[in-house]
Formats: C-alpha cells, structure tokens, sequence
C-alpha cells in the first residue's frame, strides 16, 4: 500500500490556520468534500463521528502528529488528507504537545483492516526523520505530494 | 503467569507472550493504552513481534506492529521496576484493553 493510494492529492491542506481540534477536524473533512471524495450531504455525519472517536481517546499521538480517523458508510476505499499547522493545534496529544501534522482518515465500514494499513503505512513513514523534516518544511501541496511519492519509492533514504 | 526473569550483564530482562485477544487487532486505543502505561517505566520496554522488535513506548512504533487477533507478542523489560512493567502489560492485553476493543467508529 502506498500513501498516494490513498490520499487525496487536492484535498491537502498544506497550511492549516485553526484554533481548535474541532476546527482542524472540519477545514480537513471540508476538504474532502469539495473534491468530491465524500458527498456534500455527508460531510456533518463524518466529522460527528470523528469527534466522537475523539472523545474516546486522542489521536494525538504525540511528536506534534495527529490521526483523527472513522469508520464512515459514505465512502468504499481508505481515503485521507494531510494538513500542516505550522502554529501547532491543541489536540490533547500522548505527549501534551501541540499538533503540527494531521493526518484525516474516512474508511469503509466493512473493511475494518483498510484504517489499521493506513496507519501503519503512515508511521513507517513518520519513523524516518527525513520524511518528517522535509514534511514539517512543506509549504505548497506540490511539495507534500513530491514527499509522498519519494516515501513510497524509499527514496528518502 | 509465569513471567520468565533472567539476567544478562546484570541486567534483569524480563519477559512474556501474550496473545492479541482483540476483535480487529491491536488498533490504536490499545497501542495508546500500551504507550501510556510503558511510559511510567523508567525501564526499557519492547514488544517483539516474529523477527521485529518495536520500543513500546513509542506510537510510531507500535502503530508499525501489524498484530491481528490471535497474534503472539512477546513483552521484554529491562531495568528498574522491569518486572513489574511486564506484569502491569500482561495485564492490559488479559483484560483486553478494559472497554479498549470496541471498534472505533
């Protein structure tokens, strides 16, 4: 699996300005909802239920990197968007540090699997200190998407 | 339980299989529960999973473990208080997570 599988190229927000988890959550799901990924009248149910899943637990997962994600009805592969804060989102992370990359995930309800090889395929990722470097210096989604291609050909040695 | 404790330059190296009882695997609430609880060890704590070793108090590590229900992992501490870490883990994954296996929404 590679992250430009899944995604979405146009729907990356290379510079996100929020002051709140909430609004981080809804500029992404808006996002992909005006490239035509999720459908208009869907986009409140998706970010309800990525709030809720909030709730349970913070996908704040510390080292500035968020992974809001759900389960959602409206969509029949993985889909995801990136966004860049360069002034950080309070997302009540593992490590009480403020939020720098988000990463959105929407995945089909009856493949349960297709989230967890998200998350894993990101984290490969994020464990290479060139791809998070080069990822934080981002400043134009042709950047971001370049990033993601060199990551999945492991060009970033 | 039976927690196998052995010593290698001096070091206590405690360690233990449990199993991944969890319907859709160790997704990321269990992986956050075991961060949050390796990380109050000052010990060195690491999962072993087949031939990949993973530091388990890091979430990019443990999102890279790929474990589905049934898998075997092996728990390793080394250091201060690492049996104890090991136990208080054991424990985690018995009882499976608490409320942690509802599947996310």
């Amino acid at each position: 699996m590679k992250l430009t599988d899944f995604v979405v190229a146009d729907a990356i927000l290379p510079d996100l300005s929020v002051d709140t988890k909430e609004g981080a959550i809804r500029a992404m799901v808006a996002s992909l909802k005006a490239c035509g990924s999720i459908p208009g009248e869907e986009e409140e149910g998706i970010v309800s239920a990525i709030l809720k899943r909030e709730e349970l637990g913070s996908t704040g997962i510390g080292n500035g990197v968020a992974v809001p994600h759900t389960k959602h009805p409206s969509v029949d592969r993985l889909i995801a968007t990136i966004a860049l804060s360069k002034d950080g989102v309070d997302f009540a992370s593992l490590d009480g540090e403020s939020v720098h990359i988000l990463f959105l995930l929407v995945s089909p309800p009856d493949r349960p699997g297709d989230h967890l090889r998200g998350l894993e395929n990101i984290s490969r990722h994020l464990r290479n200190q060139n791809f998070c470097n080069f990822l934080t210096q981002a400043t134009t989604s042709k950047q971001i998407l370049d990033l993601l291609n060199e990551a999945d050909s492991d060009e970033l040695g | 339980m039976n927690i196998v404790m052995h010593v290698v330059s001096k070091t206590p190296v405690c360690q233990q299989a449990v199993t991944v009882n969890l319907k859709n695997g160790l997704h990321l609430r269990p992986q956050s529960q075991i961060a949050r609880l390796a990380q109050q060890f000052d010990c060195d704590v690491n999962i072993r999973i087949d031939d990949r070793t993973v530091n388990a108090k890091s979430m990019f590590d443990l999102m890279t473990l790929k474990a589905a229900q049934g898998a075997t992992l092996n728990l390793e501490a080394s250091g201060a208080n690492a049996a104890e870490a090991i136990r208080q883990l054991v424990e985690l994954f018995e009882s499976n997570f608490e409320d942690g296996d509802s599947s996310s929404p």
